[in-house]
């Protein structure tokens, strides 16, 4: 008889984090939309190209950004907001979804998430 | 094909010797901090215009209006206002277009420059703005600036979150008739 014991080790790469953070923004209410800036599109563009080649497609991260360094996350985005609801109390709201997505579905301890409001749409 | 350029690099490398040797860097562009950055940056745009040159024509419109929203956010992101202690920042033009929005319902008032300061008062965030706008011909001007005033500080609560404590209204011109 023999005993099989296998060690299993995974590491989540900061782009996981970043896909996880962004759904969890654009699906708080009060956001109407994330906005990535020139450079987050030229990177999410080359990013799908290169998916496209692998044939992955992979959950989009608009301008999400997202550190990882021993087993937690701190995670930078911009957002715009409706206008429906004061700007200040929907970032809040996004920081607690993004905190409790995060850690839900990566395990990692969410340490900061720094919201910017670029935009308030007029209502 | 081999142009002889500058030396771009810190590290005595042309950038043209870094793109013709994109896909298959030598020991030294595997190695060199400066070749790596630069081909980063290259391998980006690189595949960036790529995806732009696939893209099947008409130039989607989502596609410029996705880039003109970028551009915009950028510009946006230069000047943000930090508010202590929340994690979170906006910025000087989302303010700016609630409260222009606030007095451009006034009806006869029309709002132009707009300058915001944040600062924080007894632990709470506040706003103060300086805006100037033009009044209609037959204006009061008065009761005109007090409609501002009350439209300001319910957008200022109602679509931002953070009380107005200071607001001064510079008339600095008058229109005439409403068209």
């Amino acid at each position: 008889m023999t005993t099989v014991s296998a060690q299993t080790e995974y590491v989540i790469e900061p782009a996981v984090v970043r896909s996880v953070a962004a759904r969890a923004a654009r699906s708080t209410p009060g956001v109407a939309r994330l906005e990535p800036g020139v450079w987050d599109l030229a990177k999410s563009w080359s990013r799908s190209t290169w998916q496209k080649v692998r044939g992955v497609d992979s959950a989009p991260a608009d301008g999400v950004h997202a550190q990882v360094t021993d087993g937690a996350a701190a995670i930078q985005l911009s957002i715009a907001t409706t206008g429906r609801e004061p700007a200040f109390a929907v970032a809040q709201a996004v920081q607690r979804s993004i905190s409790g997505a995060v850690s839900a579905q990566t395990g990692l301890k969410v340490t900061e998430v720094r919201v910017s409001i670029i935009d308030v749409e007029p209502a | 094909m081999a142009v002889d350029t500058d030396r771009d690099l810190a590290c005595g490398r042309a950038l043209d010797e870094v793109w013709d040797q994109l896909d298959h860097p030598t020991e030294h562009g595997r190695t060199c901090a400066h070749c790596t950055k630069a081909r980063e940056s290259l391998l980006l745009l690189r595949e960036a215009t790529g995806l732009l040159v696939e893209e099947p024509d008409p130039p989607a419109l989502d596609l410029t209006s996705k880039i003109m929203a970028a551009v915009r956010a950028d510009v946006r992101r230069k000047e943000m206002f930090d508010l202590p202690g929340t994690g979170i920042d906006i910025s000087e033009q989302a303010i700016a277009r609630v409260i222009r929005a606030a007095a451009d319902q006034v009806p006869g008032v029309r709002a132009r420059r707009c300058v915001v300061r944040v600062s924080v008062q007894d632990d709470r965030l506040a706003l103060s703005v300086d805006l100037s706008v033009a009044v209609a011909y037959e204006s009061v001007i008065q009761d005109a600036v007090d409609q501002v005033r009350l439209r300001a500080i319910a957008a200022c609560e109602q679509r931002i979150g953070i009380r107005l404590s200071e607001l001064s209204v510079l008339v600095e011109d008058i229109y005439g008739g409403d068209q």
